[in-house]
């Protein structure tokens, strides 16, 4: 693994699967740089991203277990690290079709074996100043191209300033609808690709966006200024502003080829249009309407509502959006119109600090996500020693507690557990993909893994923690986890996934004490049957998971129990109940459910396909079996789902009724449901008869209908 | 012994070495590092358990690593068992795989003795 360390020196990662290699490597490039080493693919990639990319010179074995070279360098490809990290490729191959493919991934340049420390040196010294020029140089254009996006951003600002100015307004306006553009074209890029919009295009219409009223220049200032209702004619005039601007911009000599200005030629002319058509100068309808002449236009409105005018008062946020909402400013886009309610609150909260500074934080910022797309702009030193510092306290502490905590990022995918934890268990520390891992998959499980993928990618930003209980393969043997998760959410205004950290508890003993409660509280303290509560619980699950069978519950009681309590006392009466039990037990198979109902009353529940009476036969037999000298006589009452249909309560109740029945006929007898029983009093339940009659007429005719 | 003569004994070309290694302190090191290199003991573990993807990538180390120190005559019998290994992932011929042990058991007595 790699070890974190604060150093100036350069750093270079040597990854070979033979540590002598890695050290012939290490000793031939001396003391002069910072060394981390690497035995797999799999280990390079991860440490490529502990230190995000800052990584000076990878020195690449190709063999190696786990992942090799060319599947590292095509990893590297995919996630843009070959960008930011040289790689000088080491091997014994020398076939060319291998250095071919290894030049076609982007290695920087291929030495083999065996190597020659001067070589290596050198090749390693060569990469190392080209790529520090080429960073510099990359800085050097980066400012650059700051310098000149400043400047004309400069310009277009002043000159539509002038125009704000002979307004006497305080050239808040331009920089408001810029801000506005931008947040609807982020918002809509996310709802659709429809437009064809690109990041570049949002710069570009946003930049653009300022020069939407240039036109008004022309419209003389009697009308442009006049408070209160612009009379027919002074309104013809005014809308005259749009096509002027659009003819200023036609009219420009140059830079008719330019983006830029075809997109403000659009914004110009067309940021009077309504979705229905009833907008100025052409009447242009729906999508005929260019999307930046739409945006500007409906940012326009919202700020001429919200902002002070020589003709009006400002309205509020709220009414604003109330009466763009109910169409009083004419009919935009609905999707549109979607995008703002969804960035209102943004919009009210970045019109409210917009300012000439942040406008200028703003253009610096996306020309650094610019710049980011092309090449990287690295951090200050600054940044990354404290970055450095936090890693290192990290690792510290993770190496001292002893809990199995783990990193999960989403892109790449990739799983890092703590040293301590991957030990115990039985884990490698780094995995690409925990889906497609063996080891991981072998241990944790996949459905375990899904699940807890699942768990935490339902979190939210503002609730990101998320735990559950998961049963693991530790070394072999079932083991119940805690997982805590925390959800990396990134700090867009559309949060991503990026990944999850967390620990893994052992709470096995907490559990199965808890499991070992359960099954204690579920079972009847003398016979060890279970209650009749749990019972039921079972035979309630029986019915959900296997709806199609066909089941019967048995009722049986001792009969004479009560003389036998009197006559022999309550120990000996206690021992009866524990001997039928264990009859029961006998008498019943694997599958079915039996359990002491109360007092001296047991239920067996099956399931049967046939032959109901031979089954009922033989368990009566074997429970009043008088082959071993002791012997019980017991009643027995018996109903079908067939007749209650799945519904527990009334299956008691039946059988409860047949039991009673076949108690009234005389003792050691066994008595089927049938529906002559139905107004008979039960043994244990008394549901009063009426009540019990409507119920199961209304049941019956339901049942009537499903079978139909 | 001096270290030429060592490397004489077991069939390594100490020049060779001697040429891209900067010092014979680091020779030596390295020399004596072999006996702990795993590349061999994962060899023979691959081959027994007929997993022959390993036995590939376990071969390939350890010519690179023969290679890297100049023993010619197992960098040979090695580089010969990585290329059978590659064409086919399959049982080797015994007589390479052969060749290879008695040259590594060699360089393995050398060093022993070259301690001495």
């Amino acid at each position: 693994m790699g070890k974190v360390s604060v150093s100036n020196k350069q750093r270079i990662l040597i990854a070979d699967d033979s540590e002598i290699n890695r050290s012939i490597l290490a000793d031939m490039l001396g003391d002069g740089y910072e060394i981390i080493e690497a035995e797999t693919g799999v280990e390079v990639i991860s440490i490529l991203r502990e230190y995000d990319n800052h990584i000076d010179l990878l020195l690449l074995d190709v063999v190696m277990p786990q992942m090799d070279g060319f599947e590292v360098l095509i990893l590297m490809n995919r996630y843009h690290m070959i960008e930011e990290v040289p790689v000088i490729m080491i091997s014994a191959e020398s076939a060319s079709s291998y250095m071919e493919r290894a030049y076609e991934l982007g290695v920087t340049d291929y030495i083999s074996r065996p190597f020659d420390a001067m070589i290596v040196r050198r090749r390693v010294l060569n990469t190392l100043v080209l790529y520090g020029k080429q960073k510099k140089l990359v800085r050097m254009v980066a400012d650059q191209i700051y310098e000149k996006e400043k400047n004309s951003r400069m310009l277009i600002n002043i000159l539509s300033h002038i125009v704000e100015f002979r307004n006497g307004e305080s050239g808040m306006h331009v920089l408001h609808i810029h801000t506005m553009t931008e947040l609807f074209l982020r918002r809509l890029i996310q709802k659709t690709d429809k437009y064809n919009l690109e990041q570049q295009d949002i710069s570009i219409i946003s930049t653009a966006s300022a020069l939407h009223d240039i036109g008004k220049i022309a419209i003389p200032s009697e009308v442009l200024n006049k408070p209160g209702r612009l009379t027919e004619e002074e309104f013809t005039i005014m809308k005259t502003h749009s096509m002027i601007g659009a003819a200023m911009l036609e009219k420009l000599p140059i830079y008719q080829d330019e983006k830029l200005v075809t997109v403000a030629y659009q914004i110009c002319r067309w940021h009077h249009e309504r979705f229905d058509g009833t907008g100025y100068p052409d009447g242009l309808k729906g999508e005929e309407i260019p999307i930046a002449a739409q945006i500007v236009a409906i940012a326009d409105v919202y700020d001429a509502l919200t902002s002070e005018r020589v003709y009006k008062r400002a309205f509020s946020h709220g009414k604003a959006m109330d009466m763009i909402l109910n169409g009083e400013c004419g009919v935009f886009n609905p999707l549109l119109l979607e995008c703002l309610v969804e960035i209102g609150d943004v919009i009210q909260k970045e019109l409210k600090i917009s300012s000439v500074e942040r406008y200028n934080h703003q253009a610096l910022q996306n020309i650094s996500s610019e710049l980011m797309k092309h090449e990287e702009l690295s951090a200050s030193e600054r940044t990354l020693q404290l970055l450095e510092h936090e890693r290192a306290k990290y690792h510290f502490f993770a190496s001292m507690s002893k809990e199995i905590q783990f990193e999960y990022s989403e892109n790449p995918p990739l799983l890092k557990i703590s040293d301590w934890g991957a030990a115990k268990l039985g884990v490698s520390n780094v995995a690409m993909n925990p889906y497609k891992d063996e080891e991981i998959c072998s241990v944790i499980g996949v459905e375990n893994i899904r699940n807890i993928d699942a768990m935490v990618r339902n979190t939210t930003v503002e609730n990101p923690i998320a735990q559950c209980e998961c049963e693991i393969m530790l070394n072999g043997s079932p083991h119940w986890y805690r997982f805590i998760c925390r959800a990396i959410w990134s700090s867009e205004e559309i949060p991503r996934y990026q990944g999850m950290i967390g620990k893994m508890t052992n709470i096995h003993e907490e559990y199965s004490n808890m499991l070992k409660l359960q099954e204690k509280a579920s079972l009847d303290a003398l016979t060890g049957l279970l209650n009749h509560v749990n019972a039921k619980l079972q035979i309630i699950k029986r019915f959900q998971d296997r709806p199609n069978e066909k089941y019967a519950l048995i009722i049986f009681d001792l009969d004479d129990f009560k003389r036998i309590n009197d006559e022999h006392g309550h120990k000996y009466g206690d021992a009866v109940l524990q001997y039928t039990a264990d009859r029961l037990r006998k008498s019943v198979r694997e599958n079915d459910i039996i359990a002491r109902a109360g007092g001296d009353e047991f239920l067996i529940f099956f399931s049967y396909q046939d032959h109901l009476e031979t089954i009922v036969q033989r368990i009566f037999t074997s429970l009043t079996d008088v082959s071993d000298d002791r012997s019980v006589s017991v009643s027995m009452g018996i109903a079908t789902t067939a007749i209650a249909g799945l519904d527990y309560d009334k299956l008691f109740h039946r059988t409860d009724q047949a039991l009673y029945a076949a108690k009234r006929k005389g003792r050691g007898q066994y008595q089927f449901y049938n529906d002559a029983m139905k107004g008979i009093l039960s043994m244990v339940s008394a549901i009063d008869s009426v009540e019990e009659e409507k119920r199961t007429n209304k049941e019956d005719r339901y049942d009537f209908k499903r079978v139909l | 012994m001096t270290l030429k003569e060592c490397y004489d004994m077991f069939g390594g070309d100490y020049e060779d070495v001697s040429r891209r290694l900067p010092s014979e302190k680091l020779i030596e090191k390295f020399f004596l590092k072999f006996q702990d290199d795993k590349s061999y003991e994962n060899l023979q573990n691959a081959l027994k358990e007929g997993d022959y993807e390993e036995a590939f990538r376990a071969a390939h180390t350890l010519k690179g690593v023969a290679q890297n120190l100049s023993f010619k005559n197992l960098g040979q019998s090695s580089s010969s068992l990585t290329e059978a290994l590659r064409a086919k992932k399959e049982k080797p011929g015994q007589e390479l795989v052969e060749k290879v042990a008695e040259d590594y058991e060699q360089v393995i007595k050398c060093i022993e003795q070259y301690k001495k």
